[in-house]
């Protein structure tokens, strides 16, 4: 299920919050924890490949 | 390398014909294995078993590598059903120790503790511990008993030379020298293959950044120790250590060491500092054998070359993690020792090799995956490695699929064999089941009469396994496709179902239909080495002949003509 707009602006204001508040060091690790959160939550290993492809710089 | 504890049997040496009776003659032999390790005694008594004359070449004088040190000690369930077929599980079994727990740490606390639940239809439990000399011993005890098979030891190989149709072998002995010529060359001699280096053939090759310090200690601990896996200890570095019950009492410590001075990391003082400290302060232990790895992966590609087979070590080195070197050393040596069998009899030609070829370097590719995952996972180098593993083990504290995640050696299960010639995809409907390529299942059955598992019923040739209430096939079964065996079995629910001429297997608690997904009918057919060949929903034996024949066909086409690849 998409996130409503109201939800996603919810979700922005809480991740800036957050990643603020961490010291530089912590940042990637910080990432690195949700991700793996989220991705428990997904599940779906299709899904979250194309989500890494679709995050992914794209190649020069 | 410092102190040996154990008490290893010697074998002499024996003098060969070559060097009976004055002259040194020269024989030609079907047969000729070099390394009497697991895959060259594995491949030895299966080669036995099936009245293929084998010479076996070793340049030891004990089982065990070299005599000294005490290597390999876990083997998954497929390997001991080999070692079933081959006459030594009971042995194995009554001497080693069965485990099904884990523990893994963080420094020292305690981050998963894992029960595997055992499938109670098996024969053999999942996993086994047992000093890889001790199953050599058994091995070689086994192959004693075989008038087929010639065991040379304290032999050493000095040369190859391939030739059209053969190959000359040079093997120095306390006696002297001597030469012998023979059909077919299985080179089983282990990660530094001399026969590798005859032929000037160039694995590839990578050393990780990786080195182990390991010591077999006989401690009483008053029960078994199962599985301890530490990461992060302080005193190592931050590096990883393992603890692991053996038999005769024994406890494997692996520790991770730094490079910079190895031999220190080995001597009897440090081993001893080490031990103390895992075994939490206590003294009263003996060291029995030390030793000290380098992890790294290798892999010959391809496994055949002219006359010349690899199998094992001499073919493929992985990371240890994972237990997977011997294991694969063994299953390399069940699929090879049907096919040579067939070729060394004449049914079948150099196609059926280079199935071996192909199967078991996908099987290599596969465990050095798996391999290599864990040892990112264990001793991560880059810092994407270290970034979510570090990840894992802290949300491991509170979150069970993080505790999944920790991956300090996935168990190794047998191969699935992709669509190839001598695995043919499904054409009928099945949605469940033991796909083609996958490894048998084995559980509970009785058949005339008496307990047994289904694989007891196993000889050894392609078996037809019919899943069935009712029996009355137009045709009465075929024995011989192609000129291999072919063995009849059903499988069924019913207990009074009897027949005249085929065995009769009764699923007894119904384990068989359902992971077979029989409920509606069906015919798997099994290979010589038990990985399904194929499978059709109609119960006959004219689908069960067409799938043998059918996989033996396209095994017949070889890859390359034979001429081209002797040399
Ligand atoms: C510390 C450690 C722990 C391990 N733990 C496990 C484990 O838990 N589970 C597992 O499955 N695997 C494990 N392994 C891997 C396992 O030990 C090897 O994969 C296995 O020994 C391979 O068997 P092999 O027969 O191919 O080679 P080897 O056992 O090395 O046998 C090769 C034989 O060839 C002989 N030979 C060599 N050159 C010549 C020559 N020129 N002439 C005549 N003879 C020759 C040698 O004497 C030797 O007997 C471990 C390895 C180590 C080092």
């Amino acid at each position: 299920m998409p996130l409503t707009t109201d939800d996603g602006d919810r979700l922005m204001a809480r991740l800036i919050e957050t990643w603020d508040g961490l010291p530089p060091e912590e940042g990637e690790a910080f990432l690195a924890r949700l991700v793996l959160l989220l991705a428990n939550e997904v599940g779906d290993l299709g899904g979250l490949l194309a989500a890494v492809t679709a995050a992914s710089p794209p190649r020069p | 390398m410092t102190e040996v504890g154990y008490d290893l049997r010697e074998y002499s040496f024996k003098t060969p014909p070559e060097l009976s009776g004055g002259a040194t003659r020269t024989f030609r032999y079907r047969c000729v294995i070099v390394g009497a390790g697991l895959a060259g005694l594995a491949l030895a008594a299966d080669l036995g078993q099936r009245g293929v004359e084998v010479v076996v070449i070793d340049r030891d004088a004990t089982s065990g590598a070299e005599g000294v040190l005490s290597r390999g000690v876990g083997y998954a369930a497929r390997t001991i059903e080999i070692f079933d077929r081959l006459g030594v599980a009971d042995k194995i079994a009554a001497k080693a120790v069965t485990w099904n727990e884990g523990r893994i740490f963080d420094d020292r606390e305690l981050l998963n503790h894992y029960v595997i639940q055992p499938d109670q239809k098996q024969k053999w439990p999942a996993f086994l511990n047992l000093q890889q000399f001790h199953v050599e011993q058994y091995l070689y005890e086994r192959v004693e008993e075989l008038d087929q098979v010639d065991v040379r030891w304290q032999s050493t190989v000095v040369g190859l030379d391939q030739r059209e149709d053969s190959v000359e072998l040079s093997v120095e002995t306390p006696e002297g020298p001597y030469s012998l010529e023979a059909d077919w060359v299985v080179a089983c001699d282990g990660a530094h293959s001399s026969v590798a280096k005859f032929l000037a053939l160039e694995p590839s090759l990578t050393y990780l950044n990786d080195y182990w310090a390991y010591a077999d200690v006989r401690v009483d601990l008053g029960e078994l120790l199962q599985r301890r896996f530490w990461l992060n200890l302080p005193e190592l570095n931050g590096g990883a250590a393992i603890a692991h019950q053996m038999a005769d009492g024994c406890i494997r410590y692996d520790w991770q060491i730094a490079h910079v001075d190895p031999d220190e990391e080995i001597a009897e003082e440090r081993v001893r500092e080490r031990v103390t400290t895992l075994l939490e302060g206590r003294t009263d232990y003996e060291i029995v054998s030390i030793g000290r790895v380098r992890m790294k992966r290798k892999v010959l590609s391809p496994f055949l070359h002219g006359r010349v087979i690899f199998v094992g070590d001499a073919a493929h080195e992985l990371p240890a993690f994972g237990a997977r070197g011997g294991n694969s050393a063994v299953q390399d040596a069940e699929n090879l020792a049907w096919k040579l069998t067939a070729v060394l009899a004449g049914d079948a030609g150099y196609g059926l090799l280079d199935t071996y070829a192909d199967e078991r370097l996908a099987a290599a590719l596969e465990n050095s995956r798996c391999a290599l995952q864990s040892e990112s996972f264990i001793n991560p180098q880059s810092k994407g490695e270290r970034l979510f593993r570090d990840a894992v083990l802290r949300l491991a504290r509170e979150q069970e699929f993080a505790r999944r995640l920790i991956n300090t050696g996935r168990p190794s299960v047998p191969i699935v064999y992709a669509d190839g010639p001598l695995v043919l995809a499904d054409r009928d409907d099945f949605d469940a089941g033991v796909q083609p390529g996958a490894a048998a299942y084995n559980a509970p059955v009785t058949t005339a009469g008496r307990d047994a598992h289904l694989l007891d019923l196993w000889k050894g040739n392609f078996t037809a396994l019919y899943f069935t209430e009712t029996w009355d096939p137009s045709d009465p079964p075929t024995d011989e496709v192609r000129g291999f065996d072919l063995d009849h079995v059903i499988v069924t629910r019913d207990p009074q179902l009897s027949v005249t001429g085929v065995e009769v297997a009764v699923d007894t608690t119904g384990a068989l239909f359902d992971r077979y997904g029989a409920d509606a009918g069906a015919c798997y057919v099994l290979r010589p080495d038990m990985h399904i060949a194929g499978r059709v929903r109609e119960v006959s034996p004219v689908g069960a002949v067409a799938i043998v024949d059918q996989i033996l066909a396209r095994a017949e086409q070889p890859k390359k003509k034979e001429e081209e690849l002797c040399r």
